[in-house]
């Protein structure tokens, strides 16, 4: 595991101002990743509000709460969320990793690594899924 | 040089703006730009949900509706007791 900062990202933040955006779902369901992030402000979040869950149609990142989240392990002082995530989606990891605006700083990639870059790009905060198949 | 067709630049050197005027242009540049972001929507929901296709026992639905609010729709109220198997 690499030095997890205490200042790390979490790359599943809520669209709320000062939050960095850095993904927005495609029509494919996958992540575009920015170039850049772009710190939002008011005027993006109460426009977002309007439309749909803008959880579901952008990604972002904020500060690490940490202790104050929930998806905190305490036990092993890391985010329980990536490693849930690993092990429930299940993608192996690639051997080039797409471009990220907050690798360098993301939790979860301070954590897993590429493995936790292989899950983000299947990750949609608060989806509301509707299956359609089963079987 | 290609054009690149997502990168906005707007050059006002040369105008005598008032430093209030340069604030308020900054200021609705950035509005206008967030507007028009914060609607893009590509509305994959039915696509996003596909992806679940090969893991749709429920008790791994159980547990991405745990992780992250999933709602499967046709089935709003998960059963009591915990997952079952349907038929």
């Amino acid at each position: 595991m690499k030095n997890l900062k205490n200042d790390s990202l979490c790359p599943s933040y809520a669209a709320r101002p000062g939050a960095r955006l850095f993904g927005v779902v495609n029509a494919e369901g996958f992540i575009n990743y920015l170039e850049n992030t772009v710190v939002i402000n008011e005027t993006f979040a109460e426009e977002a509000a309007k439309g749909r869950n803008p959880g579901s149609r952008f990604r972002f990142a904020g500060n690490c709460a940490r202790s104050g989240c929930n998806h905190w392990d305490t036990s092993g002082s890391q985010c329980g969320l990536i490693n849930t995530i690993v092990e429930l989606v299940g993608n192996e990891e690639s051997s080039g990793l797409q471009h990220c605006p907050i690798r360098s700083e993301c939790r979860w990639y301070a954590q897993k690594q590429g493995l936790a870059c292989a899950q983000c790009n299947e990750i949609i905060r608060n989806i509301e899924t509707k299956i359609v198949e089963t079987g | 040089m290609a054009k690149k067709e997502s990168l906005f630049v707007v050059s006002l050197e040369g105008l005598d703006l008032s430093k209030e005027q340069k604030k308020r242009i900054e200021q609705g540049i950035h509005d206008l730009v967030f507007r028009e972001l914060a609607s893009v929507d590509h509305d994959v929901d039915f696509k996003i949900g596909k992806r679940f296709t090969g893991k749709n026992k429920w008790e791994e639905l159980w547990k991405a509706g745990q992780l992250a609010g999933f709602w499967v729709e046709g089935f709003p109220d998960f059963p009591p007791g915990g997952p079952v198997t349907p038929r």
